[in-house]
């Protein structure tokens, strides 16, 4: 008990390392939350500035329509999606699209029929404002056709205009309807749980006699080593495990992130807390040389885990899962995250238990690793 | 001039980390360009992948597959594997057609069409446009007896032909969006590349007794950081050629362009800030892996809220005003701004200039800062 307090005391006193347990994720967290709480994805379409050439404007009755309906279209009561501006000739609108100060101008051609968008670049704008024109050009045909009978006309007018609402979500059991931004939390919680490492490779440094001048001591210490590093590991575990309970606390209640079952996701942090120090512990013990050499790979190493399990675009996350898969399943953080997503995602846990297996089984093969090189260390002198 | 030699001798040392670092970084570069091609929004040109379920198997059923085919891929899935598919995103939209949706259409009470999409990528809502557009014309057609079930989807498919013809300027089309998203993501991987290796680097100075050595020798204060700052200055400037050198393999057409020397150009003064306040952190701390921590919550936390991962026109304006504490915001402004620019006149990018001149005067007031600090140190200890 005397060993176990002195070591925890000895650990708390270090500034880096209650940077990287406490202070860390907390920062982190909160850079997320300001960044994704601010996000607007499903904002509506803003108002859209729309040139139409000055030579389109004649008295076909073509025209008229069109740009009576671009008049028309509102994104909220009041507010109309675009605003027209019909006083530049092609020429200078063709200069201003050359130096990109417009994104488009349109030219009609009210004898044809037919509307002519120039655009330098396709985008989101663009694709919307195209969908409304093609609808013009698709119901004016269908109106023209119909124009012998104001019958008819009138009934074919409300169809046209009539909301079917005809599509709905569909009824699943999964969550997938959810808001994807949640991954960028999930691969949080995974790097913070990976930089778990820190103390692994450090309880390493403390008792590999070669690696630190406090080793040298400990190793001709009285006390049984296999009783020592027991000690230390819970030390390291305990100061580890509460810094990404405090995220985890802190991202559920005080942040809001939506995490799915709690207790589960307990299991996968502390999991995950297990696999960082073993892989900590594996750096320490699988190359040899300078401590600080060795610290820049594991952070380094740590830092491309995290950004293939999606930390810094969600995306990456899934080109690798669709190109190789396998990187995936052997990548701690990765398998961390889905676990997370899974429960988020999915109602049946099966994807849940999946990744905590792989995850075990990671930890499983790091441990063994340490454990055996460990043990054969022997010292004849230093 | 000696300890702008030691300073090279020390970076040499360390040489190992500082390329496994690099090779680290570039290939976080790389993964994150490759999956971008899904965050480029494109003009129907990129498919959308779509499962399509049609349990009615209709003329007007099968004319809808037939209709969304040009905007989609339709990806042939067993039912057991499709909720993994769109876990992973090998499937970006669900689509599900009832039995008897065709006899129940024009019914008082229909029966609706399920989808599935992932709430924030704007090709499932495109969809669903598409889809609500050809339900629409069904529906106006066979009300009206302008078709009937067996002829409808041709019908449709003859009016959608009247489209709107979409023009880009004449001569080589450049797409700069994907040099842009490179150059953002630079501002993130210099940031954290920068703090770390000069904090590797000159921690190895500020060691109390190396500190108390150099205190008592010839060297003034100013003059010893002074060379340590060109010492990082030099070395910076190696990392950003070769990310420059990195941009000419990636994007051969654009980097020689105006575009392309600019945002260079851009990064390069942008380096300026990073490497001063990587100089002002190394002072702050001697602790290599506190150095190693800031480096990854400054440099992270700056990139989500600056905009270097998530488009800044997705974030609120609340959250860049924050992020405007950081150069790294000015980067990507900038980097944002060429991309949509083709007119160089300096009243059309001033704005570019002066965001330059911000990032310069971040670099002054970082040395200032660390310059008063290190006299104070000194002062200290002495």
């Amino acid at each position: 008990m005397h060993i176990f307090t002195t070591r925890l005391k000895v650990l708390l006193k270090t500034k880096a390392n209650i940077f990287w347990a406490f202070i860390f994720p907390l920062l982190l967290g909160t850079f997320f939350q300001i960044s994704f709480g601010g996000l607007s994805y499903d904002s509506p379409p803003q108002v859209i500035d729309l040139y139409v050439a000055s030579e389109s404007l004649d008295d076909s009755l073509f025209t008229n329509e069109f740009l009576k309906l671009l008049e028309e279209i509102e994104i909220t009561e009041n507010e109309n999606l675009f605003i027209i501006n019909i006083s530049f000739k092609e020429d200078q609108l063709i200069n201003k699209l050359d130096d990109k100060t417009i994104e488009g101008y349109i030219l009609i051609d009210g004898n044809n029929e037919k509307i002519n968008y120039h655009i330098y670049q396709n985008g989101i704008n663009q694709t919307i404002v195209k969908s409304i024109f093609d609808q013009y050009l698709q119901y004016y045909q269908i109106i023209k056709a119909n124009s012998s009978d104001p019958v008819k006309l009138n009934q074919i007018l409300n169809d046209l205009n009539l909301q079917l609402n005809l599509i709905i979500d569909e009824q699943i059991n999964t969550y997938s309807a959810g808001n994807s931004m949640v991954i960028y939390f999930y691969a949080l919680i995974a790097m913070v749980c990976m930089y778990s490492a820190l103390w692994g490779f450090n309880l390493i440094k403390d008792i590999q006699a070669d690696q630190s001048d406090l080793a040298f001591r400990v190793s001709v210490a009285p006390t049984k080593k296999s009783k020592l590093i027991l000690i230390y590991l819970l030390a390291a575990f305990i100061i580890s495990f509460s810094g990404n309970m405090i995220l985890l606390l802190y991202l559920k209640f005080i942040l809001g992130v939506d995490l799915g079952n709690f207790l589960l996701v307990i299991l996968v942090v502390l999991l995950g807390t297990i696999a960082g120090m073993s892989f900590g512990g594996f750096i320490g013990v699988a190359f040899k040389g300078n401590p600080d050499v060795k610290e820049g790979i594991m952070s380094g190493v740590i830092l491309l885990l995290s950004a293939m399990s999606g930390l810094m675009n969600q995306y990456v996350k899934f080109f690798i899962n669709s190109k190789v898969p396998i990187l995936g399943y052997i990548n701690p953080a990765n398998l961390i995250t889905d676990a997370l997503y899974s429960l988020y995602y999915y109602s049946d846990l099966s994807k849940y238990y999946f990744n905590i297996l792989l995850l075990s089984i990671f930890s499983v093969i790091m441990i063994t690793i340490v454990v055996l090189k460990v043990r054969r260390e022997k010292y004849d002198s230093i | 001039m000696t300890v702008f030699k030691l300073y090279f001798k020390l970076f040499f040392k360390k040489i190992f980390t500082i390329l496994l670092y690099l090779g680290i970084f570039i290939l976080i570069i790389l993964l994150i360009m490759n999956s971008s091609t899904e965050r480029v929004p494109k003009f129907e040109a990129s498919k959308t992948r779509v499962a399509f379920y049609d349990e009615d198997n209709t003329e007007l059923t099968k004319g809808l597959k037939q209709y969304l085919e040009q905007y989609a891929d339709y990806i042939e899935i067993e039912d057991n594997l499709l909720e993994d598919a769109f876990f992973y995103r090998d499937i970006q939209y669900i689509v599900r057609v009832p039995k008897g949706f065709t006899d129940k259409f024009l019914a008082n009470d229909p029966l609706k069409i399920e989808r599935r999409l992932i709430p924030d990528e704007t090709s499932g809502y495109f969809i669903d446009g598409k889809l609500e557009n050809y339900l629409s014309l069904a529906y106006t057609y066979l009300n009206n007896n302008l078709a009937d079930l067996n002829n409808v989807s041709e019908k449709i498919a003859e009016t959608a032909s009247n489209e709107t013809n979409v023009f880009f300027p004449e001569g080589e089309i450049k797409d700069f969006r994907f040099i842009t998203i490179y150059f953002n993501t630079l501002g993130y991987v210099i940031a954290v590349l920068i703090i770390t290796i000069t904090g590797l680097v000159i921690t190895s100075f500020t060691t109390f007794e190396i500190r108390r050595r150099n205190i008592i020798s010839k060297v003034s204060n100013n003059k010893f950081n002074l060379s340590l700052v060109s010492g990082t200055i030099v070395t910076s400037l190696i990392f950003v050629l070769l990310f420059g050198f990195l941009g000419f393999i990636l994007f051969k057409e654009l980097i020689f362009t105006k575009v392309g020397l600019l945002m260079l150009l851009n990064v390069l003064v942008y380096t300026i800030p990073i490497i001063t306040l990587s100089y002002l952190i190394s002072i702050l701390t001697k602790n290599k892996m506190l150095i190693s921590g800031l480096a990854t919550v400054i440099s992270l936390g700056a990139a989500f809220i600056s905009g270097a991962f998530i488009p800044q026109n997705l974030l609120s304006q609340s959250v860049l005003n924050i992020s405007k504490v950081f150069p790294m915001y000015f980067l990507i402004e900038n980097n944002e701004l060429l991309a949509v620019t083709n007119n160089f006149s300096f009243s059309n990018i001033s704005s570019y200039y002066i965001n330059l001149m911000i990032m310069i005067g971040f670099g002054i007031l970082y040395i200032v800062i660390a310059l008063i600090i290190s006299r104070r140190k000194i002062k200290s200890e002495s």
